[in-house]
Formats: C-alpha cells, sequence, structure tokens
C-alpha cells in the first residue's frame, strides 16, 4: 500500500472559531487514481484542499506525502512538490494570451533576460497536444469560452509537472459535451501517471470519471471506497447521514389561494429554464439545490434584477414586468440577499439608516424631508419585533455582531409590508439564537398574511420551515414535495442531477 | 432635541473633529505670526475669498458622496459667466441672463451626469473630457476675448456688493448655499439616497432606490451652483475671462477631502465641507499675511493638504 499512496491524511483537524471544519479526518488517496470528494456545503472539502494546496494550515493531524510529512505553507510551495490546484473560479489574467498565462510567474527567458515567447508559445501548443487538444497559444484568454479557460488553468497546472492535480467543481460552468472533453483530458493524464482529485456535487459525473471516492459529513470522515461498489443512492445517504426526521409541519388552513404563479420562465444567460410554480397565499415554499442550481438567479429574476426571457409571472393574477427592484417592491415582493457582505448591508450607515432603506420615501414629511417620528417609530418597531441587540437605532451596523446585521436586513423587508418576501440564506453566518429567533419571525409572517420563498441550503431548516418543497438542479425544478413526504434522501437525489 | 443630536451623531465622522482641530490649531498660529491675520476685515476678506469656491465645494461633497468626481467645474464657471455676459451686453436684462446661466449650469452637468451614467463610463474620465469641452465652448462664445458688464446697482447689490457691517454679499450666498446643502444632504430622503448609493450601490438598487437619477442629480445640482459662483464673481469683478477657473476644480476637491469627504465615498459631511473650505482659504491668507514666497505657497499648500487627509484618515484606519 505504501508505495502506491501518494497522499495520506492522518487525523487532520482544522477549527476556524467555533466551527470546527474538519474533525480527524484520515483515508489515502491512490497514486495514479481519479478520487472523488464528495459532501455538502460546510462538510469540510474545501478546507481539505486548501491544506493540501498551502492556503490553510491544518490545527493537527499529518498529511503524508510520498512517504514523508508535507508542510506546506503557500501555494508556491505546494507547487514545489508537485501540487495543483484549479479553482473553481479559475485565476487566469483575462488580457493576457494563453502562452502567457501558462507559463505565467515562470517565464522563459532568452539569454539578456529578455522573455522567449516563441518557445513558450511552443511549448503551450505541446502541452494542449499532450491532453489532446489544439489552441492559438495567442488567443486572449478574456475571449476563450469557460470550457477552454478551464483547460488552460489544467495546462498551467501541467506546466509545473504536478503529481497531483486537485480540481474544485470544475464541471459547474460546462456544457454536457464539454464535460465529455474535460472528462477525456482527465483520463488522458491519469493514463500518464498523474493523480486527479476532483470536488464535485454532480454525482452521476463522480460515478463516470473516478476510481475511488471519499465522502465527507459535518467535516469528519464518512467513507472512502471503490466507486463501482457504490451507487448513488448509498453515497447520498452516507452525504447527508440518518438524520433523526423532522416533526411534520401540521396543515395549516387549506392555501389554495395563489398569490405568484410562474409558467415557462426562463432566462438562458442565467441558465434558467421551464420554471413553473404557483407560491400560494401564506405559504412558506422552500427552494432546495446544491449550489449553483440557480435559486439565486430564480429569486432575483422574480425580484427584477434580471428580465425572463421567456414564460411569465403573474401577481394576484395581474402579469408582472418589473424592469428593476424599484418596481418589485412597488408590487410587494421584498428579497433578501443570500450576500449580506455585498450586497446588504450598507457598512458606514446606521441601524435606522440600515433597516428603512427600502422605504426611505416613506419616512419623510412633505418635500423629502426626513421625518424624525416616523423614523424613530420605524427603527423602535424593528428592533423590538426582531429583538435586535444594539445600543440605540443610531449605533452604526458594522459594530453589530452577524446576526444583528441579518435581523435588521430581515427588518429592512418586513418595513417594505410584502405581499410576496423572498428570503435568500436568511440564517446563513448567524449564531445559534438569532438563527432560531429569525425562524420564529418568518413562521410569524405567514400568519400575517405574506407568503414566502426560502432559499437554504440547510435542508433541516429547509424541512422544517416550508410547507411545500421545489428542487432545483441546473436551472430548472426538477420535483416538489409536501414537507411532511419529503426526506433528505429524496431531496437529494433530486438536487445532484445535471 | 435628543433625536435631533443623535440624528447629527450618526452623520459627523470623527475626522471632522480632527479637521476642525487642525483648524483651530492653523488659525491660532497664524494669529501668533501675523498682527493682521485675526482681525475682522481680515476675517471677512478670507469669507469672501472662498466664497466662489466654497459654493461649489458642498456639492462636490455630494457627488464625492456618492463616488463620483466633477473635473468640469472650472470650464462650466468660464462658458457660464460668459454666457450672461454676452447676453446682458446684447441687451437681456441681467436677471434674465442670469437665469439662462442657471439653467445653463444645470444643462451642462445634466450632461456630464448622462454620459457617465447611462453611458456606464467612468466620471473621472467624462468630466475630464468635458472640462475640454466646456473651456471651448467658453472660448468659442467670447471669440477669446474677455467681457465687461456695467451691472445696474439692484443686481450688484445682491451679489457683489458689501452690506451692512461690512459683510461681503458673496460670503452670504456661501453661508446660505452651506446651509441649503447641509439640509439637503442630512434632512431629506435625497441625501440619504447619495448616502446609499456611495456606500453601496448594489445594495442601493436592491433596496429599490434609482442609484441613476441620484447620480444624474447631483451633477446638475453641481451645475447649478457653479453657474451661481460664476455670476456673483462676475458680479463682484465687474467683467468675466473665457479663462476664469482654470485650475478651479482641484482647489474644490480639495477644500472637500480636508473637510473629510471620502474618496471611496458613503463618509463626508457639509459641516466638514464648510470647515474644510475654510481651512484652503485660511493656509492661503495666512501664507501671504506672513510674506512666504509666492513660489513656495503651492507647495506648502501641497504639503497641507496631504499631511490634512493623512491625518483626519488616522481614526478610520485603526478600525479596518
Amino acid at each position: 500500500m505504501a508505495n502506491n499512496t501518494l497522499i495520506q491524511y492522518e487525523s487532520v483537524s482544522k477549527r476556524f472559531g467555533g466551527v470546527q471544519a474538519l474533525d480527524q479526518v484520515s483515508f489515502p488517496v491512490a497514486r495514479g487514481d481519479i478520487h472523488g470528494l464528495i459532501g455538502e456545503n460546510g462538510a469540510g472539502k474545501s478546507t481539505l484542499i486548501k491544506i493540501t494546496g498551502g492556503i490553510y494550515r491544518k490545527d493537527s493531524g499529518q498529511v503524508i506525502w510520498e512517504g514523508s510529512p508535507l508542510d506546506v505553507n503557500s501555494p508556491v510551495e505546494a507547487e514545489k512538490r508537485g501540487i495543483s490546484i484549479v479553482h473553481q473560479e479559475i485565476p487566469l489574467c483575462n488580457n493576457l494570451t494563453v502562452a502567457q498565462n501558462v507559463f505565467l510567474g515562470r517565464l522563459i527567458t532568452k539569454p539578456l533576460g529578455q522573455p522567449d515567447w516563441n518557445a513558450m508559445e511552443e511549448q503551450t501548443v505541446d502541452l494542449f497536444q499532450q491532453i489532446g487538444q489544439t489552441i492559438n497559444p495567442r488567443a486572449r484568454v478574456g475571449a476563450l469560452s469557460v470550457a477552454l479557460k478551464q483547460l488552460t488553468s489544467i495546462v498551467h497546472a501541467l506546466n509545473t509537472t504536478s503529481k497531483l492535480i486537485i480540481m474544485d467543481e470544475p464541471t459547474s460552468a460546462l456544457t454536457p459535451s464539454e464535460v465529455e472533453t474535460l472528462f477525456e483530458v482527465l483520463r488522458k493524464l491519469k493514463s500518464e501517471g498523474t493523480t486527479i482529485m476532483i470536488v464535485s456535487h454532480i454525482l452521476s459525473e463522480l460515478m463516470q470519471i473516478t476510481d475511488r471516492v471519499t465522502i465527507l459529513r459535518n467535516g469528519r470522515h464518512v467513507e472512502t471506497l471503490d466507486t463501482q461498489d457504490t451507487n448513488i443512492d448509498s453515497i447520498v445517504h452516507m452525504m447527508v447521514g440518518d438524520v433523526p426526521l423532522p416533526t411534520p409541519k401540521e396543515d395549516v388552513v387549506a392555501r389554495d389561494e395563489t398569490v405568484l404563479r410562474v409558467r415557462d420562465l426562463g432566462n438562458r444567460r442565467l441558465r434558467l429554464k421551464d420554471i413553473n410554480f404557483d407560491l400560494h397565499k401564506q405559504e412558506i415554499l422552500g427552494l432546495a439545490g446544491i449550489q449553483g442550481a440557480g435559486r439565486t438567479e430564480l429569486a432575483t429574476t422574480l425580484f427584477g434584477v434580471h428580465q425572463p426571457d421567456s414564460g411569465t409571472i403573474e401577481m394576484e393574477g395581474k402579469e408582472l414586468k418589473c424592469r428593476n427592484p424599484r418596481q418589485a417592491i412597488q408590487h410587494g415582493i421584498g428579497y433578501l440577499t443570500e450576500d449580506r457582505r455585498n450586497l446588504g448591508v450598507f457598512w458606514d450607515m446606521s441601524v435606522w439608516q440600515n433597516a428603512g432603506a427600502a422605504i426611505i420615501d416613506r419616512l419623510t414629511a412633505r418635500g423629502g424631508v426626513l421625518d424624525r417620528r416616523r423614523i424613530n417609530e420605524m427603527a423602535n418597531r424593528s428592533i423590538t419585533d426582531l429583538q435586535i441587540k444594539t445600543s440605540g437605532i443610531s449605533q452604526t451596523i458594522r459594530y453589530l455582531s452577524g446576526g444583528n446585521q441579518q435581523k435588521v436586513l430581515l427588518a429592512r423587508w418586513l418595513n417594505v409590508e410584502p405581499k410576496v418576501l423572498i428570503l435568500d440564506e436568511p440564517t446563513r453566518g448567524v449564531d445559534v439564537g438569532a438563527k432560531a429567533e429569525i425562524r420564529r419571525v418568518i413562521q410569524q409572517l405567514v400568519t400575517e398574511g405574506i407568503s414566502v420563498i426560502v432559499i437554504s441550503s440547510d435542508l433541516e431548516e429547509l424541512l422544517a420551515l416550508s410547507d411545500r418543497i421545489l428542487v432545483m438542479a441546473n436551472g430548472s425544478i426538477k420535483g416538489e414535495f409536501l414537507a411532511r413526504e419529503a426526506t433528505f434522501d429524496k431531496i437529494m437525489a433530486l438536487a445532484v442531477q445535471k | 432635541m435628543i433625536a435631533m443630536k443623535e440624528f447629527l451623531g450618526t452623520l459627523r465622522t470623527r475626522r471632522e473633529i480632527g479637521v476642525l482641530g487642525a483648524f483651530v490649531v492653523l488659525c491660532m498660529f497664524f494669529s501668533f505670526a501675523t498682527n493682521t491675520f485675526f482681525t475682522v476685515p481680515n476675517m471677512l476678506n478670507i469669507l469672501r475669498q472662498v466664497s466662489i469656491t466654497g459654493l461649489i465645494v458642498m456639492f462636490m461633497t455630494m457627488i464625492i458622496i456618492s463616488t463620483d468626481i466633477d473635473l468640469s467645474v472650472g470650464s462650466t464657471f468660464a462658458a457660464v459667466g460668459m454666457i450672461v455676459a454676452i447676453l446682458f451686453q446684447n441687451g437681456m436684462s441681467i436677471w434674465l441672463a442670469s437665469l439662462v446661466g442657471l439653467f445653463a449650469g444645470a444643462f451642462l452637468g445634466l450632461v456630464n451626469g448622462v454620459v457617465t451614467v447611462k453611458g456606464m463610463l467612468p466620471p473621472f474620465i467624462v468630466t475630464l473630457g468635458t472640462q475640454m469641452i466646456y473651456r471651448s465652448l467658453a472660448l468659442v462664445i467670447s471669440g477669446g476675448s474677455p467681457a465687461s458688464v456695467r451691472l445696474p446697482d439692484s443686481f450688484y447689490n445682491v451679489t457683489g456688493a458689501r452690506t451692512f457691517l461690512n459683510l461681503p454679499v458673496p460670503a452670504l450666498w456661501f453661508v446660505a448655499t452651506t446651509i441649503v446643502a447641509g439640509f439637503i444632504l442630512h434632512k431629506t430622503s435625497y441625501g440619504f439616497k447619495v448616502y446609499a448609493t456611495g456606500g453601496n450601490e448594489e445594495a442601493s438598487r436592491l433596496s429599490g432606490i434609482s442609484t441613476d437619477r441620484i447620480r444624474i442629480t447631483n451633477f446638475v445640482l453641481i451645475g447649478v451652483a457653479t453657474a451661481l459662483a460664476s455670476i456673483i464673481q462676475m458680479a463682484y469683478l465687474r467683467g468675466v475671462t473665457p479663462t476664469a477657473g482654470q485650475g478651479m476644480e482641484l482647489t474644490v476637491i480639495a477644500s472637500t477631502v480636508i473637510g473629510g469627504t471620502s474618496m471611496f465615498g458613503g463618509v463626508g459631511t457639509i459641516a466638514g465641507a464648510f470647515i474644510g473650505t475654510l481651512f484652503m482659504g485660511v493656509v492661503r491668507n495666512g501664507l501671504v499675511l506672513m510674506g512666504t514666497s509666492a513660489y513656495l505657497i503651492e507647495l506648502i499648500i501641497g504639503i497641507v493638504l496631504i499631511s490634512a487627509v493623512w491625518f483626519s484618515t488616522l481614526s478610520s484606519r485603526e478600525k479596518r
């Protein structure tokens, strides 16, 4: 085993603040294998990759590389040892050519130090030929397709004579035929003795390409086994574990009044297609799916950030065409962003300013003059209703905890008094107490006549909150469950389809 | 009253207190270094000197808070002055000509705003371009020569003259504009949206704020303020040259940032802008009174500008 093992993880652990990202993970990766790494969001896949690639340092445990401990403190050191990572977001310089990117950081030079572009371009063509591809080495990378960019990134990795190439979600942005090309390249690399670790959510692809797979769950190693000895169902089960079924929600009043009706909605650029669903009055509709399934894209399309190229959205029987979020808000739609940091919070502004941002025109007296009385009323109500911990309504939001910041943003949308509220990952990155509080508020909302769409990667939360769950994958809705009939396994099985 | 205090508290940044401190120290220094600085006539003189740029600084502050910039103010200043002067020379009432001038300023600002926002171009480049275009406009309509105007007293008295207590009227316009700008920025939903746009444009849009409209309006407002400044200057000097206002944008931007407005947007106040304007005026005035060589004055002002901004950003830098 020893000389056939390229890399052996031994009790590798890593903590981030209060979160145990990796807990005593041990497994081997055999030389010349294509090894799949599987797990839900937050299972620890990325952390493991980043430790291997020298981006993070492990807290304890060992990584044995070709028989001796691997202690790399930077990606450069890792590359020197023969480990390359092809990241999900491909870090290429779009303004440079393919050859310039392939040789970035290690130019071939002529005697006087001037770069030898001819030599580099020739070698680039050779390297692409090794993986069975032809390329124009002078093409600007910015003009290439995603697939070719990815291949450029792989060739960049090859160029460092890597023994191990780690690929993070390589197929998420590829079309089926491009995926096939990528897999041919991977098989070619394997036949030449390169080891490949591949992280992917798309189990059907992993079944097709990998020799062995490792399943992680909540930072722990569950199993490493030969791909041919297993199947998708048992992998899904290992990913989600034996979860106690959440108490099924009782059916509240018959919710037959349709608030939002979506028919044949599509947007090519966002890869949304044939979306059909109804949202009923006072319903909590869950949207399940893996990253990249198109849930946020669907939500932002309903909110007017993007316009659909086909299909219709009807609100209370009338067709809705929102050209921007402002119009969506006017029609009674609210959208809590998943990206609190970049798209939600106004960092230098106060609690009241953040909570009132979407209704600022309603907080004025005559002539657009801000009305302190209305502002105080609005802000104090928000703080009480959501139990926001702040020193006052004028406290700068920057100094609140993540959970309280999220509550302020939720308050922003409650103040709009929407008919339909879309909550995108409402409890991501908040502490347990705030999480419970936010869930309580969501359940409270529907009793007040609001209809809610919840997007969450936390399946347990989705099952506990929703009346009905839609499962999205690859830009369309793959299935629908009543929450009391849904299980983790059923949902995941649909979510990992390509 | 408490609410009012709280309200001001949220808007007032620590930077501003630093600038105010530096300003006081500076004034004390010049008071001891010269015996002419701390006198009523000189104070009034400084106020008059800064009032023309000061009018523009208030709205440059709004522009920079929403992460834009306007480099064309000096040329707008000249173009509007020439338009008003030539209309007046051709027999139009000065009141009407001034109104036309204000609309011309609004229009030039509108062009800046629409090209920048709707064309999705960097405001630095757009207004650098219009700086040249508007300057050319001033030269073309004047034929390159200055115009002198003999204004009726009724107009001169409300623009260029000195009034009771020997107060210069331009300074009154400056103070009044500061109050109006302060009201707009700190007391209205418009002002809120200016901060929101500069603080996080994407989040603003997702909150239903028309950031495009806010940014374009800012450009229109600075156009009007520049036109007003130009008309007042014309009245005071009794004439206008097509090369007026060259380099003015730099003084205006310097005053704005000395006043604590962040070039990264989202941060700044009108009170700060007011102090920043006076600061620039006091440095120049004090140095002249001390008999500093004219060759050295710009050098010292340059150093003061950089140190003031460095000093005023210290507190916010520690936090990150």
